[in-house]
């Protein structure tokens, strides 16, 4: 079952324009995984805690979970990821963005 | 003058052109029988496309908002051109008082009823929309008078939001033309005639010959085709796309008008959502609000804060994060 983590080492954050708080993946984490190729979201994923899971995702090197450093409601999700994992190997806060929560 | 996007563009010309700085007052009336929708109007749950194909009648979409008309050459439509003064824009009552001050003397009890329609009995028996470019707008409307309403009726059938708030059966119920209500002696009014006591109400005076004129020139006639042809950007712009999504949903809020939200939901979260409608808020940057939805978890708590973060007032009118929420959540607003 998902078990609650600290993964804030792996995680940059970023303040919105409105006060939300968007979270994704960073290089330490991408260094440690690899090559992702597959990414997927917790269920009706609407609300979190800190260090409940937010994404779970396969690279090159790991199958793994990402939990988050925050808590909150979830504002957004970057479903990009779905179909298209592989946006989380780039180094583009617009690309390899998770949640974003208020 | 035939094609419905001329008269139109001939709104935007008087609005925009640097030639004029004052305000305007113009009639038209369509040669043939077209339905014009509003610019934020679902084409498809809005017209009997069929019918309408059938029966050869045009179809276009004005620059403005508003909603779905039907006109044909027992229809008068008036506009207003004139210049932002702080109170002015956006003052339905102010742009309508003319046409009823005149329909009074003529027998017709008219009341400006919702934001914009004119009723007699209960009856709508006009429209109007506004559009503003910069610090000129047009306020004007459409005045029914001997309009083919089974046509009218058979052309529009607008969903089922509208009909339920409004607590009526169908468009041929809501509408009617003036005629019926002249007093006995004004029955036979030519449309000549009844521009004409329009036009000495609106210009106050009571000598035709003093109503200032303007004739347009060729080169007038120029620009206002230069406008449509920038304008029509194809069929598209009047046919929008079928929407073809998971959710339908709408309802009509008072003050503001019908707002319907075509939308997706793909794992748990808003996919896609294109938002349509026929409140008068031509200047608001619907795609924004769409874009801003999009891959929001569709949950009440979510969605009531990317509404929320929208500018709602600015791109739609008076209607709250929260009621924009249920919309989308609720199945009492599916229209599909």
């Amino acid at each position: 079952m998902a078990d609650k983590a600290d993964d804030s080492k792996y995680l940059w954050t970023d303040k919105t324009s409105e006060g939300h708080t968007r979270v994704g993946l960073n290089d330490l984490a991408r260094n440690e995984i690899g090559q992702v190729t597959f990414a997927e979201f917790p269920n009706k994923m609407t609300e979190v805690g800190e260090g409940d899971p937010i994404l779970s995702f396969e690279g090159a090197k790991a199958v793994t979970e990402i939990h988050s450093p925050v808590s909150g409601k979830v504002a957004k999700v970057n479903s990009d990821l779905i179909e298209h994992p592989e946006l989380l190997n780039e180094d583009d806060k617009d690309k390899t963005w998770i949640v974003e929560i208020f | 003058m035939n094609r419905p996007i001329i008269t139109d563009s001939l709104s935007k010309f008087f609005i925009t052109s640097p030639k004029f700085t004052e305000p305007i007052f113009y009639f038209s009336r369509p040669p043939q029988a077209s339905v014009v929708i509003g610019l934020n109007q679902d084409v498809y749950s809005e017209v009997n496309l069929n019918f309408i194909r059938d029966q050869k009648i045009q179809l276009s979409r004005r620059f403005a908002g508003g909603g779905a008309v039907f006109v044909d050459p027992g229809n008068l439509t008036y506009v207003f051109v004139d210049n932002d003064d702080g109170s002015n824009y956006g003052d339905f009552k102010r742009y309508a008082q003319p046409v009823i001050s005149t329909l009074k003397k003529l027998g017709v009890d008219a009341k400006m009823t919702g934001r914009n329609d004119l009723t007699v009995d209960g009856k709508k028996v006009s429209g109007m929309s506004a559009l503003k470019i910069g610090n000129r707008f047009l306020c004007g409307g459409t005045l029914m008078v001997d309009v083919d309403l089974a046509a009218a009726a058979k052309a529009l059938t607008p969903p089922k939001a509208k009909l339920q708030s409004k607590g009526i059966k169908s468009v041929h119920s809501r509408v009617t033309n003036i005629r019926q209500f002249f007093d006995p002696k004004y029955k036979n009014l030519t449309f000549e005639e009844l521009e004409k006591r329009i036009l000495l109400t609106v210009f106050r005076v009571t000598d035709i010959r003093d109503v200032p004129t303007y004739t347009m020139t060729n080169d007038d006639w120029k620009d206002v085709l230069k406008i449509a042809d920038e304008a029509y950007t194809g069929d598209d712009f009047v046919m929008g796309t079928k929407p073809d999504d998971d959710y339908f949903r709408g309802r009509h809020f008072d003050g503001v008008g019908t707002v319907e939200v075509s939308f997706s939901v793909k794992n748990d979260v808003i996919s896609h959502a294109k938002i349509y409608g026929d409140f008068n808020n031509p200047n608001g940057d619907l795609s924004a609000i769409e874009k801003n939805i999009t891959n929001v978890p569709f949950a009440k708590a979510s969605l009531t804060e990317a509404f929320r973060t929208s500018h709602l007032a600015d791109n739609i009118g008076n209607v709250s994060p929260d009621d924009m929420a249920d919309l989308m959540l609720k199945e009492k607003y599916d229209l599909k």
